[in-house]
């Protein structure tokens, strides 16, 4: 017969497996490193008492919690979501397991306050159209390019942008929206060829893809990998050549279609 | 200053004006349309002048089919098998699988 204890135990581990497995494939989804999201979950689970075993996959999270004593455990399985990157989620899930230990939360203030940090609304689409844009227009810059060609990668960049995320509100692969973006903001920076605009045009249609380069999976990749999270570096290391070899397919289809030659 | 990237465009297609004006004309027709249902929907949302429900109602089944509930919400459940004990359906081995 069960013990109440024991049921008192076993309902509280659940708890914590299930809320910790759920804190543990946002932040994965969110851009979290392997190692940020083992040391969240660490030290939220020494902060009530229980043994994390866990293993971090690219697509689900296994969890075992274990009661003090190791006479109880409970194992959850949690898929990881597709999710966009958002490192102000990254940033506040970390800050909740830190406020964990600091002033000792419990399961269900935890649960709460991860329910307002993932309830958070991202910044306005069209916010980020004109900042990417502007920021790409800035590497134009960077890359020795004049005003005329800023302008047209910025126009090029924002298209681009703006496609990428409407094929993606459509579920559309993630292959094949790099690669129509890429073509597509390629076609449109190539217009200093074209027209002869501006004394850079070759620097415009460089950098006029350069929105598309994953950087975030990229990076992580590398740090998974100094950490020896083999598995998870290679998952995103994957994932970024993807994207990366997509959005070249999209730069040399748009150079085919306008028949530029390059070498 | 060396070029990041080595091109030619000494052979341009002539079709490359149309293309590039084309290219834009597709997106700037695609971001209007994207504005103006943006707004239809907004206004939809305060007036419900059309309401739709996209949920998809199917058969939800346990005991390998024999019990289960009809795309209507009604139960119907095996008659002809005797003695199915539910507690094999909701077993508890402890482990959980969240989505």
């Amino acid at each position: 017969m069960v013990q109440p204890q024991q049921h008192s135990i076993h309902e509280h581990l659940k708890e914590a497996s299930s809320f910790i497995g759920n804190y543990a494939a946002i932040l994965y989804a969110s851009g979290a490193t392997t190692i940020r999201i083992e040391k969240n979950i660490l030290r939220m689970a020494g902060e009530w008492r229980m043994h994390a075993e866990f293993s971090i996959l690219p697509t689900d999270i296994i969890i075992s919690l274990w009661s003090e004593n190791k006479e109880h455990s409970y194992s959850t399985i949690v898929r990881i979501p597709e999710g966009a990157i958002n490192y102000r989620t990254v940033t506040y899930l970390s800050c909740l397991s830190r406020r964990t230990a600091q002033k000792h939360l419990s399961i269900d203030d935890a649960r709460c306050i991860m329910q307002r940090i993932t309830g958070f609304k991202r910044l306005d689409s069209r916010a980020v159209l004109f900042l990417v844009g502007a920021a790409n227009a800035s590497f134009c810059r960077l890359f020795g390019g004049d005003p005329v060609s800023m302008a047209i990668v910025f126009v090029a960049t924002v298209s681009g942008f703006f496609i990428k995320q409407r094929l993606t509100e459509k579920k559309w692969d993630y292959r094949m929206v790099s690669l129509v973006s890429a073509c597509l903001a390629a076609i449109l920076s190539s217009s200093g060829f074209v027209f002869g605009w501006g004394e850079t045009p070759e620097t415009a249609l460089a950098t006029s893809v350069l929105f598309l380069v994953p950087g975030i999976p990229f990076s992580n990749a590398v740090s998974d990998l100094i950490h020896g999270r083999y598995i998870c570096s290679l998952s995103r290391f994957c994932q970024a050549m993807m994207i990366t070899v997509s959005l070249s397919l999209g730069l040399c289809l748009a150079f085919l279609i306008l028949n530029i030659k390059f070498y | 200053m060396m070029n990041i990237l080595s091109v030619s465009a000494a052979n341009l297609s002539s079709f490359a004006p149309a293309i590039v004006w084309g290219c834009l004309a597709i997106t700037v027709i695609s971001a209007m349309i994207y504005s103006v249902h943006d707004k239809l929907k907004a206004l939809n949302n305060r007036h419900h002048y059309i309401s739709w429900n996209g949920d998809e109602v199917s058969v939800t089944t346990w005991n390998n089919g024999h019990n289960g509930v009809s795309p209507d919400g009604v139960p119907f459940y095996d008659t002809s098998a005797e003695g199915n004990d539910p507690s094999e359906t909701h077993g508890h081995n402890g482990t959980a699988t969240a989505a």
